[in-house]
């Protein structure tokens, strides 16, 4: 008797259907939170203007390596180790084909090719450098098709490089730990080439 | 009431699901890390496998990750009994690194910034300028005044990380985190 007049006091305090509401509406707010959560991980990529390719292309050029802080002139890059002396060059295949080619200096050298989300595309080391030299092109499907059918003469100590998007910088690292060092890994950047190469028309 | 309801819930949701993205971003990604010790790596970030997370992460940093030809990067923050590492205070780093032909370790702030150039010594120690055992092993101290031997620098430093870069590696590719040496980081007190 006392029992059912507790659950009838209840029942006009709380709505009916009040528990699976609320339940409903918790897991709305949980899955909308999660999708929300989703979108900005994928988003931030795309929208931070602060990543390592934006702060890269903001102070390289077409034309020859750029020497980066703190050698060079401009804010500092993040993540750069300190012993090492870089240089980067802007590579657009759009037109024509680029050319890198340096010699680097006696220490442990690499070079990586970044692509626009900040991914490499390519990287090699001073190991795969003949007597310390590195000569690379860069192509795009077209370009490499052009190439592999007028086969001059001179690539075969070519590295070329297919790559399906136009745009790219490349990012060189020497080893250079003293003043010494680093004054030559200088001068070998400073000596690097880093420029459009059009292909010559076959025959 | 009904559509009160509703905004409040979008309003929660739109909170969480911000503020979660943010968190898991502001530290060091753990998702698709190799660990060993106190030291993290993450071996896919900056290839085509990364997971969204790294992606994000190295988006907001700034940072360019080593190409797989180029080497790998290992980040410490805590010390081996867990606690941050701090500029105040004094580590021994020992044991060995993984196979590598040439390493770097440095000192950064916390966030992975430049600390400005020490007075004494140095912020970063190249492989081939260090002291070793006759066992191949060596022994860094990291410590804010000027040690015998291997010395970091953490002058005038608060919160710090370590880095420790491997180039030309093997590292990249181990799965099994029983073939990763990586060096010892203890606590020897602060000042």
């Amino acid at each position: 008797m006392i029992y059912e007049e507790r659950i009838g006091r209840r029942r006009r305090l709380i709505p009916e259907g009040f528990f699976g509401g609320l339940l409903a509406w918790l897991l709305a707010i949980f899955l909308l939170a999660a999708s929300i959560h989703i979108v900005v991980i994928f988003l931030v990529p795309r929208l931070a203007s602060s990543d390592g390719w934006s702060k890269l292309a903001a102070v390289t050029t077409e034309a020859g390596f750029t020497l980066l802080p703190p050698d060079g002139k401009g804010p500092a890059i993040a993540g750069l180790d300190p012993l090492f002396v870089h240089g980067a060059c802007r590579i657009s295949v759009k037109d024509a084909p680029a050319s890198l080619s340096f010699s680097g200096p006696n220490s442990f050298w690499s070079l990586a090719l970044y692509q626009r989300r900040g991914t490499v595309l390519f990287s090699v080391n001073d190991r795969t450098a003949i007597d310390g030299r590195l000569d690379m092109l860069i192509v795009d499907p077209i370009q490499n098709a052009q190439l592999k059918e007028t086969t001059s003469a001179g690539l075969d100590e070519t590295i070329v490089v297919e790559s399906a998007q136009p745009d790219l910088i490349a990012l060189v690292r020497f080893y250079a730990p003293t003043p010494r060092e680093r004054q030559v890994a200088i001068e070998h950047l400073q000596a690097a080439e880093c420029l459009p190469a059009p292909l010559e028309p076959a025959g | 009431m009904r559509a009160l309801v509703i905004i409040l819930g979008v309003a929660i949701a739109f909170v969480l699901g911000v503020g979660s993205a943010f968190l898991s971003l502001r530290d060091l990604t753990p998702i698709d890390t190799i660990e060993s010790g106190a030291w993290k790596g993450w071996p896919r970030a900056g290839t085509e496998d990364e997971d969204p997370y790294s992606r994000a992460r190295l988006a907001r940093t700034g940072e360019l990750a080593l190409g797989p030809s180029e080497g790998l990067k290992l980040l410490a923050r805590s010390d081996d009994t867990g606690g941050d590492l701090s500029g105040a205070c004094s580590y021994e780093i020992s044991g060995q690194m993984p196979a590598a032909r040439l390493w770097t370790i440095a000192v950064e702030t916390a966030a992975g910034g430049h600390l400005p150039p020490a007075e004494r010594g140095g912020r970063a120690l190249g492989s081939d300028e260090i002291v070793r055992k006759a066992d191949g092993t060596f022994t860094i101290t990291l410590a804010p005044d000027p040690q015998p031997g291997n010395w970091l620098s953490s002058e005038g430093a608060g919160q710090i990380r370590l880095a420790a870069r491997l180039y030309d590696t093997t590292a990249r590719t181990v799965t099994a985190l029983t073939q990763f040496t990586v060096p010892a980081i203890t606590p020897k007190g602060c000042r």
